[in-house]
């Protein structure tokens, strides 16, 4: 490839959008050509400034919260007077984390009743509540991290899914109450944004954590995340979508 | 290049100084989740981004090389390979989103790239659709030439050419505005 045609290419390099043979040609010129790297420095800061178009959004209020959760979980992880990023054990670190703060938080089990969109209690195979504990000592369980939004900041919680991702329990503790003529409804959105209802249900006021089964329909890894909103009796009148406001969501990552 | 402030933040946060990221994530966690939400089109998925981006900071903030470029692009291209990354995992279609830049006058000043920012948008402004288009298919999804052009039912040749001439356009309006140099965004 003659040299101005791969300096033609420079601005692509840039964006990170060649294909991988002219990639390869085109870092092979500037290993040599200092015109050339002098000119990519100058569409790197271009293209480096390209994000600062993206449409402004407002990040929901409870991101800073959510943060100083992850930086809790990061500090306990690490051995004692390390910096971040030294031994950095993120996961091993996060479940160690979370046993240890369920440990230390006295677990009152709340009286939950589950009931799908009829109002009929719907079978369990097992309580969520022992679910949840069994989970919590399996090897290989995933562990997402409820997220409140709101005005809704008291509320904790997580989501355990079994290592074979057949089963899942949602721990709920601090949810906000609810009116005489409402209920919970939790929605599971899977990787295309399709909301699908996973039932309705009521908290006991008197209890403090609520423990529900999450009936997925397909590997963890198709959704996206979970959300609770609050409802009319019955729950949403549309099957794939809330009326309400939403409570919390359950990030699922990528 | 980073101002002496972010420097001091950077440090404090290298030393485990925690209130250090949570100033920088009061300052910039809206750019981070606009950057995730433009790439994902999805606010939970966003939010996930944006959280991720500031404990890669928590954890390689040594890994900022103040004489490679500001502080905020540095942020930003890491927001955006995690998005990138995100959309990739999730076999998402890329969203194509019109120009606004009524949206980014009137949003310009929520942050300290004020100048930097309507220039630029300017020169974006000015920018025929279809090469501005390009130009965000390969920068905010990650795409290659050729992806583009499978993507947009172009030829190959057609894409080189639009994001070629688009970015020479950026490039010279980067040239001819002192503010858009990496240096200028940092002293404000």
């Amino acid at each position: 490839m003659e040299r101005h045609t791969l300096i033609d290419l420079i601005p692509a390099y840039a964006l990170g959008a060649l294909d991988s043979d002219e990639r390869d040609a085109v870092e092979a010129l500037l290993r040599t050509d200092a015109e050339a790297q002098a000119l990519l420095a100058e569409y790197r800061a271009v293209a480096g400034h390209i994000a600062l178009l993206a449409p402004q959004r407002v990040p929901p209020a409870h991101l800073a919260g959510d943060l100083r959760t992850r930086l809790a979980a990061d500090r306990a992880a690490r051995p004692p007077d390390s910096r971040p990023g030294e031994d950095a054990a993120p996961r091993g670190g996060w479940r160690l984390w979370m046993l240890a703060a369920a440990a230390a938080l006295a677990v009152v089990i709340a009286a939950v009743m589950l009931l799908d969109q009829d109002g009929t209690p719907e079978p369990t195979p097992m309580p969520p509540a022992t679910l949840y504990r069994q989970l919590l000592e399996q090897e290989g369980a995933s562990r997402y991290a409820i997220v409140p939004d709101e005005g809704n900041e008291a509320l904790t919680g997580e989501l355990l899914v079994a290592a074979r991702g057949d089963r899942a329990v949602l721990c709920m503790t601090s949810l906000p109450a609810l009116g005489a003529d409402q209920v919970f409804q939790l929605w599971m959105i899977d990787r295309e944004g399709t909301r699908t209802s996973g039932g309705v249900f009521t908290a006991d006021p008197a209890g403090e954590s609520i423990y529900l089964h999450v009936p997925f329909s397909a590997p963890v890894t198709a959704y996206q995340g979970l959300g609770v909103s609050i409802e009319p009796p019955g729950g949403s009148p549309y099957p794939d979508r809330p009326t309400g406001p939403r409570v919390f969501s359950v990030p699922l990552g990528s | 290049m980073a101002s002496p402030t972010e420097l001091t933040q950077l440090r404090r946060i290298q030393a485990g100084d925690e209130q250090a990221l949570i100033d920088l994530h009061a300052q910039y966690a809206r750019l981070v989740y606009s950057v995730a939400y433009r790439v994902l089109g999805d606010p939970m998925a966003a939010e996930e981004v944006t959280q991720d981006t500031f404990m890669r900071l928590w954890r390689r903030a040594d890994t900022f090389d103040a004489n490679k470029g500001s502080f905020v692009t540095w942020l930003l291209t890491i927001a955006r390979r995690l998005a990138i990354d995100a959309f990739r995992k999730q076999q998402r279609t890329p969203l194509l989103v019109e120009a606004d830049p009524d949206g980014w006058d009137t949003l310009v000043g929520t942050d300290d790239n004020q100048d930097l920012r309507r220039t630029l948008a300017a020169a974006v402004r000015d920018l025929p659709d279809e090469q501005r288009q390009a130009i965000e298919l390969a920068y905010f999804y990650g795409l290659t030439h050729s992806q583009i052009a499978e993507f947009l039912g172009e030829p190959l040749g057609t894409i080189k050419t639009r994001i070629r001439l688009g970015m020479q356009k950026l490039r010279a309006a980067w040239l001819a505005e002192p503010a858009m140099h990496p240096n200028s965004d940092d002293s404000t």
